[in-house]
């Protein structure tokens, strides 16, 4: 007899047992090996995503809101071993149906043939003639279209110069086309093409490069180069090239010559020269003349009024500051000569186009004539609606034109000088009066004398910096597959969320082990009395529980696929809200299998040697007489005391909690309820312990059911455990499903109090809370607009499951949010009276910023204090330092800053496309309709403020209904231990219960006897999760934005005594019912 | 007349119904209030099972037991559990008390299902205690007891409602001689004094030779023994 057939012949006898002992341990294994499958499927679905959105395509160069020479991708590939396209790309909307289907953020991409190169696409699909359009499946889903089809498409017309220059018009934005659809692309036909780091598909619509061009009344132009090469890591190769290659066509800027006055003059299609190129220019050619022009509404000199006209200026040491020079067609017009006064009216425009009329008084220093050295129409820029207008009452300006103001004289000049300027001010006056984030100066004049063209292009392209024009070389398949690899970590995230499950299987595994000991407790005490060493007895069971551990990790393993399987089922059908994608692949990895595998045997084999260690150490006899009775004095002080310390720890941090003023943190309480729970757990087996040790006088059913609970105590309070966990799991998840609507209005919710949150893809460009332009578009006085100026970035909510770095930048004035939403996490420099204010803090280096807490902390991986780098748009790196973190609200995914810092960093930005409405709740139908007609060309994707704080919450929920599930299924868990445990006990006392039935007990008796001590332990049990986990949710009992419903409460509760009720009655009757009392007497 | 079995068989049957082992066939006896008998035979020969007709635990396939007036074996499960509680007090080999109990929460167990006044119990059981000479031990529990204690308690508790019929299974068979002479002792002194009718079966002749009748069990039939060897025999 070897060791091995001795462990065989055992683990073949107790076969039933050792079942059910695996069965345990398969379950353990299968929850971390499930947990390993999950994240690395994930994991690698989400690499396959960048695939699917990338394709070929490496890396991009794109320059902000500027427009360039197509020619520039080509010009970027020569000598290179990569491939580029040039691609225009905007955003759109489409209308299907005749106008009843309608589909906002469409994403519209000008490609060229290349771009088929690049992709992954199956098909020759992307050589597109005029008219033709090929559209993602979403789109087609979305707009129900066939290939074949036709879609109207508005797309936001491209503009090479900033939308709110000042003086620029505002008018036509956009620009409709009737397309054909060629073709509806899938993932494998790159239909899921997307520069953003997200798992999400956007709504694709691929248009011809050069028609999408025509369409803008662009010639040759594009907002993007892609980039493919092999090297993912060429950055600094490509950027040094973009260096070399950028010429001044490619900043927006013309070099021309202009011969009547001999000079070389730089003019900017975006009318404003970029204030860092014109101050290098201007520091490295001293002799460098700029000029800046400007459109005034009125001169005047005592009754004289000269309506709209250009003003420009001339070196500081022709005039000073207070001085004019007018022409002398002006002089004329208003009766003034030199000395005299002229008053001088024009607008200033605000960041939203507010207007403001500004006036300002010169000293006239001398007439010229109308033409001359300073005087000639090249100065004026290209204003198109104003420069090119054939008259006076044509200007489309982007002010306001009186057109009664407007005399013949006036068109008489127009005819004959254009916009020849009428006066001029000192440069530096001008640029006090004028200047704005766009730039500085209208136009820089060199003397041909100074220098010839090649110099003074040699001199620009010198000064001009691609990265302080806003040029970037963006990263594209590293940062994704960056962002992809440190996104969420499921392999954590459902460790996490079935914890409960893993420590029920453990301990129901450990019980059975526990079953298997005390079955055998004699044989191990013959076996010691035989002369067994205790070592050699523990190798023994050690190597039989090993065995059947590892039959329960191989069952496990499968089970862990068979897991794996349902997850993903649940995860792209029912849970699909927090992944937001149906890429989601399954892929096994033999070394997770290992992994998982590991694991489960080391949890095992210390759960097997612990209790061999805790059985074996009682003596032979004990074993023998099977009294293994009694405890220790000091393990029941040590109870006792950590009993009176938890509950006391937890009541005082509740209690500090309360009173301390602080907002409640639910860390505190969750770390409140476990305590209280380990103090339950720890009461229940004190209670057991006293009612075991202290003699019955006064005897009844009552009585005798509890001095039976306690017959083993382990067992009852292992019990206990799994059912207080199983509970405390369900009731605390089910307390913290997010009901967002009954608080919607209140200001401090998540919304805000806002009525709704709107993204436009055509920018406001306007401040709709001036009752004109409300007037303007129709909309009703009662409606308050917070409008939020947006940089791009990705998305960094909970619905996107990559790590982001980059989350896209809000600016908004901290005013309109005074008392809005609620902050959970302060830093010293959030100033708690009015939070909001604080974004306008100077905080030397770094820029203030807000954020939701929840993002801070698991979209960004990062926490208070931490600061985000970014790249201004002069491309200075600058960080914006996180001194807030807002309770869960519509702000999901973005940072937000001040109006002001925004501007300074990112000044070129164009109007506002986020916004948010406060209104009547009562008027919410109509003011919808209203605001959806109102902005309707603006591409306007409106949804109530609670719908998007529902859609998050949704993300939550759909977490906490895993967690539910998992929950549900500890408690089954629990509920086979109390099962088995039952089965067990009323097995073991099958002698007690037929002596019980020969003194005349009747069955039901013993029924109603068996069934109290159960229902006692599973009232104790789901008492004692309940407590503790109402204690850990407390926050969200107490909170304003989460609307915790009882009734969901009560029936989880009840659902649960009722399940564990079930199952005691119908394994007591079973075990009852298969009681034989002739054998039970017979049988010892 | 206390007792009277009737014509009384009883078999064995596998799963599927069929008879594979006769043990009691036509089967008669008659018991006086307060008489005490024994009932020997070999291993197998069908005296629990007698034993257990006759305490209603069991019921015959043919036949009739009448306890005074009354024929039991027609009641339902309900009556016999009441009968038995009432009437019926049963010790058997190995004394089956409750490990978690002390020995005065055992004794106390049958009285539960009575409803009758619990002081007048306590009463009983002081009283059988001190007689058994376990009362001093009333607080502890069987594990920390000899055998022989834990069998005098099973006693107590077979005595506690008073019963009409005491059945004792092989009560000294897991005893030592010494026990076993202390504890036959008892259930005659209990009889003699009580007047509690007993039957005892038993291998212990000792045991049996104190009885008023020995009744030998041989092919499913009672036989009354006509001579008592003095010395221990077994049968």
């Amino acid at each position: 007899m070897s060791l091995i057939k001795l462990v065989i012949a055992s683990i073949r006898y107790y076969f039933k047992s050792n079942m059910l002992i695996a069965l345990g341990m398969a379950v353990s294994t299968a929850i971390i090996t499930g947990a390993f499958i999950v994240g690395d499927s994930v994991s690698y679905s989400l690499d396959r995503t960048v695939y699917y959105r990338l394709g070929n395509i490496t890396h991009s160069i794109t320059a902000g809101d500027r427009y360039f020479s197509s020619v520039f991708a080509r010009r970027m590939e020569q000598g290179m071993e990569y491939m580029t396209s040039a691609g225009l790309i905007a955003e759109g909307m489409g209308l299907a149906d005749g106008g009843q289907l309608r589909l906002e953020n469409l994403q519209i991409l000008g490609v060229d043939e290349k771009f088929q190169e690049m992709s992954i696409a199956q098909r020759e699909i992307f050589q597109l003639q005029p008219g033709e359009v090929v559209i993602s499946e979403n789109v087609a889903a979305r707009l129900n279209l066939d290939e074949g089809d036709m879609l109207l498409l508005r797309i936001k017309k491209a503009s090479l110069i900033p939308l709110n220059t000042p003086l620029v018009s505002d008018a036509d934005q956009t620009v409709a086309r009737q397309v054909t659809i060629k073709a509806i692309v899938g993932r494998e036909d790159f239909g899921r093409f997307n520069l953003q780091a997200t798992q999400t598909a956007p709504f694709n619509v691929f248009i011809g490069f050069d028609w999408l061009n025509d369409i803008m009344d662009l010639e040759q132009k594009s907002n993007i180069i892609f980039i493919s090469t092999a090297n993912n890591d060429a950055k600094n190769e490509i950027a040094e090239k973009l260096r070399r290659e950028l010429q001044i066509e490619d900043a927006n800027l013309q070099l021309q010559y202009l011969p009547e006055k001999a000079v070389w003059e730089l003019i900017s299609e975006r009318v404003f020269i970029n204030s860092s190129l014109s101050e290098k220019l201007l520091d490295t050619l001293p002799s460098a003349v700029p000029f800046l022009t400007y459109f005034v509404n009125s001169m005047r000199h005592g009754d004289g009024d000269t309506p709209y006209s250009f003003v420009s200026s001339m070196p500081d040491s022709l005039l000073s500051g207070s001085e004019i020079i007018v022409n002398q067609w002006l002089a004329d017009d208003i009766q003034a000569r030199p000395g005299d006064t002229l008053s001088m009216e024009y607008f200033e425009i605000g960041p939203l186009r507010e207007l403001e009329v500004c006036q300002t008084e010169f000293i006239v220093k001398e007439i010229i004539p109308v033409l001359g050295s300073y005087g000639d129409e090249s100065l004026v820029p290209d204003l198109p609606g104003l420069s090119d207008a054939g008259s006076c009452r044509e200007w489309e300006a982007g002010i306001p034109i009186e057109l009664e103001r407007i005399r013949d004289k006036d068109e008489e000049y127009w005819n004959r000088y254009r916009g020849t300027p009428k006066a001029f001010i000192s440069i530096s006056r001008a640029r006090e009066l004028w200047s704005n984030r766009f730039g500085d100066y209208t136009a820089i004049r060199v003397s041909s004398g100074a220098a010839d063209e090649q110099e003074i292009m040699n001199l620009i392209k010198n000064s001009t910096d691609p990265f302080s024009l806003g040029f970037r070389v963006n990263e594209l398949k590293k940062g994704g597959i960056q962002a992809a690899q440190n996104g969420y970590n499921f392999t954590q995230l459902f460790l996490g969320l079935s914890f409960f499950i893993l420590v029920s299987g453990v301990i129901l595994a450990a019980l059975l082990v526990i079953f298997n000991l005390e079955h055998r407790i004699e044989q191990i005490g013959s076996m010691a009395a035989v002369g067994f060493s205790g070592k050699m007895i523990r190798k023994i069971y050690l190597t039989e529980g090993m065995l059947v551990a590892l039959l329960g990790s191989l069952v496990g393993i499968l089970l862990a696929v068979l897991y794996g399987k349902l997850v993903f089922i649940g995860l792209n059908r029912v849970w699909q809200d927090i992944v937001r994608t149906d890429l989601l692949e399954m892929v096994i990895r033999p070394l997770s299998l290992a992994e998982g595998f590991i694991i489960s045997m080391v949890v095992s084999w210390l759960v097997i040697m612990l209790l061999l260690r805790r059985q074996l150490k009682f003596s032979i006899t004990q074993l023998q007489k099977k009294t293994i009775v009694g405890h220790r004095d000091w393990v029941v002080r040590l109870k006792q005391g950590m009993m009176v310390a938890l509950v006391l720890v937890a009541a005082g941090l509740l209690l500090w909690q309360f009173f301390s003023g602080k907002e409640l943190n639910s860390t505190v309480f969750l770390g409140s309820g476990a305590m209280l729970l380990i103090g339950f757990l720890l009461m229940a087996d004190l209670r057991m312990l006293q009612t075991e040790e202290k003699p019955i006088d006064r005897m009844n059913m009552r009585s005798l059911s509890y001095k039976n609970l306690v017959r083993n105590r382990t067992r009852s309070l292992t019990v206990i455990i799994l059912l207080s966990l199983g509970t405390f799991t369900v009731i605390s998840t089910g307390s913290n499903r997010a009901n967002l609507a009954a608080d919607a209005q209140v200001k401090s919710s998540g919304t805000g109090g806002f009525l709704f949150l709107a993204e436009s893809t055509v920018p406001i460009l306007k401040n709709l809370n001036d009752p004109d332009i409300k007037n303007e578009f129709g909309i009703p006085d009662s409606l308050e607009f917070i409008q939020f100026r947006t940089y791009d970035g990705d998305d960094a909510s909970c619905l996107n499951l990559n790590r982001v770095t980059n989350p896209r930048v809000l600016g908004v004035d901290p005013d309109a949010l005074k008392d809005r939403f609620s902050f959970v996490t302060v830093t010293e420099f959030l100033d708690e009276s009015d939070p909001w204010a604080s974004l306008e803090k100077d905080l030397d280096d770094v820029i203030p910023v807000v954020a939701d807490q929840t993002i801070i902390q698991w979209g960004l991986g990062m926490k208070m204090g931490d600061t985000l780098h970014y790249v201004s748009e002069r491309g200075d790196s600058v960080r914006l330092k996180l001194i807030g973190g807002l309770a869960n609200s519509i702000f999901q995914g973005n940072v937000i800053i001040s109006a002001d810092n925004f501007l300074q960093l990112f000044p070129s930005s164009v109007g506002t496309s986020f916004l948010l409405m406060d209104g009547a709740y009562e008027n919410r139908d109509q003011l919808a309709e209203e605001l959806n007609f109102a902005f309707r060309d603006f591409g306007w994707d409106m949804v109530p403020a609670v719908e998007r704080l529902a859609e998050y919450a949704s993300v939550q929920n759909t977490y906490l209904q895993i967690f539910l599930v998992m929950g549900a299924f500890g408690l089954l868990l629990g509920t086979v231990g109390l099962a088995i445990v039952l089965a067990r006990s009323i097995y073991e006392r099958r002698n007690e219960l037929a002596v019980m039935l020969s003194a005349g007990y009747r069955f039901k008796q013993l029924f109603g006897i068996i069934l109290r001590e159960y229902n006692a332990l599973l009232l104790a049990g789901i008492a004692s999760g309940l407590l503790a986990s109402v204690i850990a949710t407390l926050p969200a009992f107490l909170s304003g934005y989460q609307n915790v419903s009882f009734s969901l409460l009560t029936f989880l509760t009840g659902i649960i005594i009722l399940n564990g009720f079930f199952w005691i009655m119908l394994v007591s009757a079973i075990q009852l019912r298969n009681l034989n009392l002739l054998d039970a007497l017979r049988n010892d | 007349m206390l007792l009277t079995l009737k014509n009384i068989g009883k078999s064995y049957r596998s799963r599927y119904g069929q008879v594979f082992r006769k043990v009691l066939d036509a089967l008669d006896l008659q018991l006086d209030e307060g008489e005490k008998i024994a009932i020997v035979g070999p291993s197998g020969s069908g005296k629990t099972t007698l034993l257990n007709l006759i305490g209603a635990l069991d019921t015959p396939d043919t036949g009739e037991i009448i306890f005074g007036s009354e024929v039991i074996s027609e009641w339902n499960q309900n009556k016999l559990a009441d009968f038995r509680n009432r009437k019926i007090g049963f010790i058997f080999q190995f004394h089956h008390l409750l490990p978690q109990l002390t020995l005065w929460e055992n004794v106390l167990i049958p009285t539960l299902p009575l409803k009758s006044d619990p002081e007048a119990a306590y009463q009983r059981a002081e009283e059988l205690l001190r007689t058994t000479g376990i009362w001093e031990r009333r607080f502890q529990k069987p594990g920390e007891l000899s055998g022989g204690e834990c069998q005098r308690a099973a006693v107590v508790r077979a005595l506690i409602n008073e019963p009409d019929l005491l059945l004792a299974d092989e009560p000294t068979g897991a005893l030592d001689e010494e026990n076993a002479a202390g504890l036959s002792k008892l259930l005659t002194d209990i009889n003699e004094q009580k007047k509690i009718t007993l039957i005892v079966v038993t291998h212990s002749m000792e045991l049996a030779e104190k009885m008023d009748k020995i009744y030998l069990l041989k092919n499913g039939a009672l036989a009354l023994a006509d001579h008592r060897p003095a010395s221990k025999k077994r049968v």
